[in-house]
C-alpha cells in the first residue's frame, strides 16, 4: 500500500495494472493521454503489452482478442473514439467478452472541446451500440474512486463475463489528489473461471447456475467458438426463435438478477432529508459541497453520489428518496440522468434538473443558489 | 499550519507552475499526510501565455477540489497578477516578482522579490517557480522546507535535482 499524489488518469491505469490487466490497446486522444502514456511505460516492465492501434476500432478489437486469449485487457478513449468503438463493444457484449473500457468524457458532440470536461455521453454509454443489450457502467467522483472503481470494473468484467465501462471526465482525469494505492496482494481480485469438463464435453456458451458462460482461453485444448451472431451453447450461430429469446434474456438477467453485487451509491448529509441531490462524477463534488453548505444554513438536505450508473440503481434511489419532496439532479449535460430519475420516481417527488453545459464544472454556489430559489 | 490553504501559482507557460504545484502537494503529503488537490492549465495554454496551477492543502477532506478564492497568489508575470489579484481573499497574501510591470493593488498583504533575476543569476531560469516557492514557504510556513526537499528528490535526478534544491534554498534566503 502506498500513498500517492496522482491524477485520475494515472489512478485508473494503476487500478487496471493492480487488478491484473497486462494488455492495453487504443488510439491517442485528449483528455486520456496521461492514462495511455502511463500504460506504455509501465505495462512492458511487467511483461505486459501496450499497442497503439491504427484507430479506436482496432483498439477495442485488439482488446477483445487479448481477452479471448485469456488476458485481462482494457482500452481508454474519449467521445469520438467511444463512438467508433460502439460496434465492437456490442460484439463483446454479445460474445460475453470480459474487458474494461475507460471513457474519459470531454465536452460536446462531434469533436467537441478536446480539453474540457462533460458528462454528455451517459446515455450513449447505455445505448450507444445497437440492439437490446445490458451494460455495466461505473462513475468515479474522486481520484481515489478512479483507482477503486477501476479495480472493481475488472472484477465485474470477469464475474459477469461482460464488458464494463468506467465513465470519468476531463476534470477528474486531470485532477491530482492524495490516493491510497493498494498492491495487487492487498486487493480482492476475481479471475476468470476455467472449464471443469473435458474438451469433448466443453460447451463455451453453456451458462453456470448464475447464467455465466465459461470462456476457455484460445490456444488450449478446449475449443472456444466466438461469434457476434446469436448462437447456441456450442457457439454456432442460430436463428431459432426460442434460442434467440433465451440468450437475450440470459444476457440481461446474468447482471440484473445480481445487481446487489454492483457498487451502491454513497449517501451524504441528513438521513431521510426532504431535499435530495443526485449527482455523479466531478459534478458530485460540487453537489456534495453545496449540501454541506446548505446544512450549515439549516436546510434539511442530503446527497446521493452514484457509483454505478448502469444498470440504473433504481432500488437504492427509491429507498434513499422515500421521504424526499424535492430531488435535484446535478449533471454536466442537458439532463440525461435527470430523465432516468424522472422515470423511476413517477410523480412521487418533484425532480428538478441543475445542469451546466458550457465546458465548465458547475460550482457549489450555483447549485445552492438554484436550490434556495426553488425552496424559498 | 492553518486548516486549509487555497493556493494559486500563476505566470506564463514554461515556468514550471504545474510541476511546482505537484511537488508542493506531494510535500504536504510527505510532511503530515495532509489532503491535497492540484489542477493545472491543460492544452495549448500549458505551452505559453497566461498559465496557472492551483493547489489546495487541507487538514480536512477536500470536497470541491477547485480554487475559487485564494489564500495565496504567487504571480510571476504582470498578466497573471492582474487576472488573479481579484481572486485573493481579503485575508490572503500576494507574492509577486518585483520586476514585473504592475501597480500593486494594495488590497491585501503583498510581498515582492526579484525571482526571475535571481533564477537567471543561478543559471537556472527554469527553476523560477521552485525558487519562488522557497520564498513562499519561508513567509507562509505552510510546511517546513525539509519535506519539500524530499519531494524534490522524488521528482528530479542529478544534475537537475541539485540545481532545483539550490533554487529553492535561494528563494528562502531572499526573505
Amino acid at each position: 500500500m502506498k500513498n500517492m499524489f496522482i491524477q485520475g488518469n494515472e489512478a485508473c491505469a494503476l487500478g487496471a495494472i493492480n487488478a491484473g490487466a497486462r494488455f492495453y490497446a487504443g488510439y491517442p486522444i485528449s483528455p486520456v493521454n496521461e492514462l495511455s502514456e502511463f500504460c506504455s511505460q509501465e505495462l512492458p516492465k511487467l511483461g505486459g503489452i501496450y499497442i497503439q492501434m491504427e484507430d479506436e476500432i482496432g483498439g477495442i478489437a485488439a482488446v477483445i482478442g487479448a481477452s479471448l486469449g485469456g488476458m485481462k485487457a482494457f482500452t481508454a478513449t474519449s467521445g469520438p473514439g467511444f463512438s467508433l468503438m460502439q460496434e465492437n463493444l456490442g460484439y463483446a457484449v454479445m460474445a460475453e467478452v470480459p474487458l474494461v473500457l475507460i471513457h474519459v468524457q470531454r465536452y460536446g458532440l462531434g469533436t467537441g472541446v478536446a480539453t474540457k470536461p462533460g458528462q454528455q455521453d451517459m446515455l450513449q454509454a447505455r445505448w450507444g451500440t445497437h440492439g437490446d443489450h445490458p451494460i455495466i457502467a461505473l462513475v468515479p467522483s474522486t481520484v481515489q474512486e478512479c483507482f477503486d472503481l477501476t479495480v472493481q470494473a475488472f472484477n465485474l468484467a470477469e464475474r459477469f463475463s461482460s464488458p464494463v465501462l468506467l465513465l470519468t471526465d476531463a476534470a477528474i482525469a486531470h485532477l491530482r489528489e492524495r490516493v491510497i494505492i493498494k498492491d495487487a496482494e492487498e486487493l480482492n481480485i476475481i479471475n476468470r473461471k476455467t472449464p471443469s469438463v473435458s474438451p469433448d464435453e466443453y460447451l463455451p456458451y453453456a451458462p453456470d447456475e448464475k447464467g455465466i458462460p465459461t470462456l476457455a482461453p484460445y490456444g488450449g485444448r478446449h475449443i472456444l467458438r466466438v461469434t457476434g451472431l446469436f448462437h447456441d451453447e456450442r457457439g454456432y450461430s442460430t436463428s431459432n426463435p426460442e434460442k434467440c429469446r433465451k440468450l437475450l434474456e440470459r444476457l440481461h438477467n446474468k447482471i440484473l438478477n445480481h445487481q446487489k453485487e454492483l457498487p451502491p451509491p454513497k449517501y451524504y448529509g441528513k438521513d431521510g432529508a426532504e431535499i435530495i441531490l443526485i449527482s455523479y462524477g466531478i459534478s458530485a463534488r460540487s453537489a456534495r459541497e453545496a449540501v454541506e453548505r446548505g446544512i450549515k444554513k439549516g436546510i434539511n438536505m442530503g446527497m446521493i453520489n452514484l457509483q454505478t450508473v448502469w444498470p440504473f440503481p433504481e432500488e437504492h434511489i427509491l429507498n434513499l428518496c422515500n421521504k424526499a419532496e424535492k430531488i435535484f439532479v446535478v449533471e454536466l449535460n442537458m439532463g440525461q440522468i435527470t430523465g432516468e430519475i424522472q422515470k423511476i420516481l413517477k410523480g412521487q417527488a418533484e425532480v428538478i434538473p441543475i445542469l451546466r453545459y458550457d465546458t465548465n464544472v458547475i460550482t457549489p454556489s450555483e447549485i445552492l443558489d438554484k436550490i434556495e430559489s426553488v425552496v424559498k | 499550519m492553518k486548516t486549509r490553504w487555497d493556493i494559486m501559482l500563476a505566470g506564463s507557460g514554461g515556468q514550471g507552475l504545474g510541476v511546482a504545484g505537484n511537488i508542493l502537494g506531494r510535500a504536504a503529503i510527505i510532511y503530515k499526510n495532509y489532503y491535497a488537490a492540484h489542477n493545472q492549465s491543460y492544452g495549448a495554454r500549458a505551452r505559453g501565455g497566461l498559465n496557472q496551477s492551483t493547489l489546495i492543502i487541507s487538514k480536512d477532506e477536500i470536497i470541491y477540489p477547485f480554487v475559487k478564492e485564494a489564500d495565496l497568489l504567487l504571480a510571476l508575470t504582470s498578466e497573471a497578477y492582474k487576472k488573479y489579484e481579484p481572486m485573493v481573499k481579503d485575508s490572503g497574501i500576494i507574492i509577486y516578482d518585483s520586476n514585473i510591470a504592475v501597480e500593486p493593488a494594495g488590497r491585501v498583504k503583498e510581498y515582492s522579490f526579484p525571482f526571475a533575476e535571481e533564477a537567471k543569476k543561478l543559471g537556472h531560469p527554469l527553476g523560477i517557480t521552485l525558487l519562488a516557492l522557497g520564498t513562499v514557504l519561508k513567509i507562509t510556513e505552510i510546511i517546513p522546507p525539509e519535506p519539500f526537499i524530499k519531494a524534490l528528490n522524488e521528482f528530479f535526478k542529478s544534475p537537475a535535482l541539485e540545481l532545483n534544491i539550490k533554487s529553492f534554498q535561494r528563494g528562502m534566503e531572499l526573505v
